[in-house]
């Protein structure tokens, strides 16, 4: 019986001894730069059932994850690694929070978080504008996630306003689907109003879209149109350019000495048959020309 | 697309101790500085009333009907005075569209003596003081005048063209129409604000 107890006693300290090497081996690995053999002992570890439920365990299989991922996969927008390293911080972190590790942790997300994010603002571009979409909400979710008071106002509007102006692009290249995508394009501006009324790129280029439109209407108008169809055609035009005025007039507002705004109000008056206005605006756009200040009178408003 | 770089701590394990270092962050500020397109994106700046005029004009031809010493040849529409916007919409136009068969002419004529026998004479408000002399040139001629300015279709131009609620619409004076000798269409009658 004293024999049996023995050999118990000498199995257990051989597996906590063997376990415990399992851990500080991945470290000094780390601390080596022997990532491949660190990441076999610690996967090692995170199986071993004495280490399974230690915050270290999994905080440090992160940080070995992550050095993986910033050698091999840094450039892979789908990196395995990367996620393999957030799932095991995040599993530090919620282990016990307060823990001498989670201050590493939650910056190692929020590292994470800024990866998402660089990915986002690297993809707007008519190709890769999903991966834009995808990467800026897998952003966010990781900042929520440390940060459950995050405040995204001002991080939305320059997604919004990125993600508008993509459309846009893509509506000029791909003729077919312009309508669609002007109209995405429209939307992303109108929710960036809605969080920011005095933002004046969304005005600007609200107020542009609707007056292109009109101007591509109009291009596109065959000669041979009926009186009819062009009395139509007039108030269809109309409503656009009417349309269109407003948010140029907020981005006058915002910006008097902008010249596109100038030129955009110039243009939309003149479309709407206000020749009155559409001589100001181009007296104004005089005036800039000149090197003055253009004159401050009469806005549109008045 | 611009990128700011942006200073961001992030603590790493080094073989000592855990420090801090830099992480580059770029941020999205694509569409803060400056717009994303312009009307220059249109190209050249395109005169929307212009061509909304040309469509105008194209529709009078197949409206009105000019007499016998009228139907041969080229069909002649000439614009007195300054207006090269119109001329470009008008000879675009004349590439694509005939009346009856006959090409058409557009011509930019900067005097009255220059009308010759053209159908249509287009006369910018820019233009108006020549308006009279025009008047007096096509008296006795199928000759339609087009103005574009109040007031104008009471003195002697047979069209006017008018804006209305932001529109552009047109009167008709009928009565200068029979002195030239012009027909108009009830169609093109029933379009138009009628004076006399």
């Amino acid at each position: 019986m004293r024999k049996i107890f023995y050999i118990a006693l000498l199995l257990f300290c051989t597996n906590s001894i063997v376990g415990q090497n399992k851990l500080t081996n991945a470290v000094y690995s780390l601390k080596n730069n022997e990532l491949d053999k660190a990441k076999e002992l610690i996967d090692a570890a995170a199986e071993d059932s004495a280490f399974l439920n230690k915050p270290a365990t999994w905080y440090y299989r992160g940080f070995i994850y992550k050095d993986l991922f910033k050698r091999d996969e840094a450039s892979d927008i789908n990196s395995e690694l990367r996620e393999k390293s957030i799932e095991y911080f995040t599993k530090a972190y919620e282990m016990e929070k307060g823990s001498p590790f989670s201050k590493g942790c939650v910056n190692a997300i929020k590292y994470f978080a800024q990866t998402f994010y660089n990915q986002s603002a690297t993809s707007f571009n008519p190709n890769d504008y999903p991966i834009a979409v995808s990467s800026f909400e897998r952003y966010k979710e990781l900042t929520k996630r440390i940060n459950p008071e995050a405040d995204f106002t001002e991080k939305d509007i320059q997604f919004n306003l990125a993600i508008g102006s993509t459309f846009n692009r893509i509506a000029t290249i791909d003729s077919n689907n312009a309508d669609v995508n002007m109209a995405k394009s429209i939307e992303y501006y109108r929710k960036v109003l809605s969080a920011d009324s005095n933002n004046f790129s969304a005005n600007y280029n609200l107020g542009i879209i609707y007056y292109n439109k009109g101007v591509e209407i109009v291009k596109k108008m065959d000669y041979g149109l009926d009186l009819d169809g062009l009395m139509r055609m007039q108030d269809e035009l109309f409503e656009i350019f009417r349309t269109s005025l407003p948010y140029m007039k907020k981005a006058y507002d915002l910006d008097p000495r902008r010249r596109e705004t100038l030129i955009g109000l110039e243009g939309i008056y003149f479309s709407m048959n206000d020749v009155e206005k559409s001589e100001l605006f181009k007296k104004k756009i005089q005036e800039l020309d000149g090197g003055g200040e253009p004159s401050s009178g009469d806005t549109p408003n008045k | 697309m611009r990128f700011i770089p942006k200073v961001y701590y992030i603590y790493i394990l080094t073989k000592e101790k855990f420090v801090k270092k830099f992480l580059i962050v770029l941020t999205l500020l694509f569409m803060i500085a400056l717009p994303a397109f312009t009307p220059a994106d249109q190209g050249p700046k395109v005169d929307t009333n212009a061509k909304i005029k040309a469509v105008f004009i194209y529709n009078f031809t197949k409206y009105i009907e000019w007499p016998a010493d009228y139907q041969a040849g080229d069909f002649t529409i000439a614009i007195l005075g300054d207006n090269a916007s119109l001329y470009k919409e008008l000879s675009n136009m004349s590439k694509v569209k005939k009346v009856a068969n006959r090409p058409f002419t557009i011509k930019l004529i900067n005097d009255a003596s220059q009308i010759g026998k053209s159908h249509i004479v287009y006369i910018p408000r820019n233009n108006n003081a020549v308006v009279g002399k025009a008047l007096s040139t096509v008296k006795g001629k199928s000759t339609l005048i087009v103005t574009e300015s109040p007031g104008y279709a009471q003195r002697g131009a047979t069209i006017n063209f008018t804006i209305t609620g932001g529109q552009q619409k047109f009167e008709l004076n009928k009565s200068t129409a029979q002195q030239h000798n012009l027909k108009v269409s009830s169609t093109l009658e029933n379009k138009a604000v009628l004076v006399n």
